[in-house]
């Protein structure tokens, strides 16, 4: 498999695990922490574009196992007012695309 | 996040003029329109949806600065709150104290009990809750210590007292009140919530953020003092999930960049790893201590942000 890992050395994989594994521990205890994970990416030296499209697409499938544990455990999930927000941020995410790309 | 950018500056570049035209056209329109048929309530939504469209044509670094300065409000807020509510709690202590020592005689009430009821009918809480952690700690020890109890049971106070120090965990979801679950919510509510993430999603791809760090803030300051603080991470929990989907399918579409499958990997396992450490310590973390960890994280990342604001535009 191509990819920009093979090329990293033991302290920048390190730092991009390390950056990861707090930032995902900020996110399931207190709901921010993509803030640690995208510098520490960058500080490990990965494209910007690459680690802002790699980090969406392998933190979205976390995002689902994090509300999935949130269901279990703490049952503070408000599902109801949840859809009605997650509709409108998509809603936004599409309209704010569709004028960056209509202009 | 740099693609963005381009893309906007290129968008800008080629047709701000004509934007900022199309957009004048369109408040003149509408206003009108709004004049003649709306209400009050109406007008100000529409306000809303002028400042939506006039987003665009305002530079990131606008964007970045309101990210920074509702984050911060939202911390300063979070720790003003836990600040009046720690005093409270030392005032209706140290009145007790003194109530005590002039003679209030007898066998009194658990202070933090009281301190803890003063509170939440101050939060429009109707539940009574006895906390672990007391100054007349040693009576409820008492009162679990079965043989100590045994003897007491013969005596009538001290069944009157186990009845009051019934321990009950508050920060349980089947111990919290309507209004903390947030399970009825309003019509107004569910409106307010939408456009809450119409904006969230909208700021996040022009300026590159993920959601919760836009939509925490403001939800916080909205029902922060209402809602528990779990249910408002749970709740942009399923709103970052929303909107991550979004997010991947757009980003695949387009076709951009692909993401690399090797950092995924790495990715995917750490943050696993982490989150599952996350939604355990959030599991036994108390209310207080959860707003000030929020306060606390909102400041830093809120000071963060106004510095890359401040250095960058």
């Amino acid at each position: 498999m191509d990819t920009v890992v093979a090329d990293m050395s033991a302290a920048q994989i390190t730092i991009v695990a390390f950056g990861c594994g707090i930032g995902a521990l900020l996110v399931g205890a207190v709901g921010i922490g993509g803030v640690v994970m995208t510098p520490s990416l960058l500080l490990a030296g990965v494209d910007a574009h690459l680690a802002i499209v790699s980090l969406f697409v392998a933190f979205t499938p976390t995002v689902y196992v994090r509300v999935y544990l949130l269901n279990k455990y703490t049952k503070c999930v408000p599902w109801m007012v949840g859809a009605c927000c997650g509709a409108g941020a998509m809603f936004g995410r599409f309209v704010a695309r569709f004028l960056v790309r209509a202009l | 996040m740099s693609g963005a950018r381009f893309m906007f500056a290129f968008a800008l570049s080629r047709a701000r003029s004509r934007f900022v035209l199309c957009v004048v056209h369109v408040h003149v329109r509408v206003s009108v329109l709004a004049r003649v048929c709306f209400d009050k309530s109406f007008s100000s939504l529409y306000s809303i949806m002028s400042g939506l469209f006039l987003l665009e044509n305002a530079p990131r670094g606008v964007l970045t600065y309101l990210i920074g300065v509702i984050s911060t409000l939202a911390g300063l807020r979070d720790l003003k709150g836990l600040y009046v509510l720690r005093r409270n709690k030392k005032r209706i202590l140290r009145a007790n104290a003194l109530e005590d020592a002039t003679g209030g005689g007898g066998f009194d009430t658990d202070n933090t009990t009281t301190a803890v009821v003063d509170m939440e009918k101050k939060n429009n809480v109707v539940t009574a809750t006895a906390v672990g952690e007391t100054e007349t700690g040693a009576v409820k020890e008492d009162c679990k210590d079965e043989e100590k109890c045994d003897k007491e049971k013969e005596n009538k106070e001290c069944k009157g007292e186990e009845e009051e120090i019934i321990a009950v965990d508050k920060d349980q979801f089947e111990n919290m009140t309507v209004l903390e679950r947030w399970s009825e919510p309003t019509k107004s509510d569910f409106a307010i919530v939408f456009v809450m993430g119409v904006l969230t999603g909208i700021t996040s791809v022009l300026t590159g953020t993920g959601g919760p760090i836009t939509f925490l803030p403001m939800v916080i300051l909205w029902k922060g003092h209402e809602v528990h603080r779990k249910v408002l991470i749970a709740l942009s929990s399923v709103m970052s999930a929303c909107l991550g989907t979004g997010a991947i399918i757009s980003t695949l579409a387009a076709g951009i960049e692909a993401p690399d499958g090797g950092l995924c990997l790495i990715i995917t396992s750490f943050a696993m790893l982490g989150v599952v450490v996350g939604v355990r310590l959030l599991e036994y973390v108390r209310k207080e201590t959860l707003q000030l960890l929020m306060g606390l994280l909102l400041l830093a990342v809120g000071g963060f942000v106004l510095h890359q604001a401040v250095t960058k535009y």
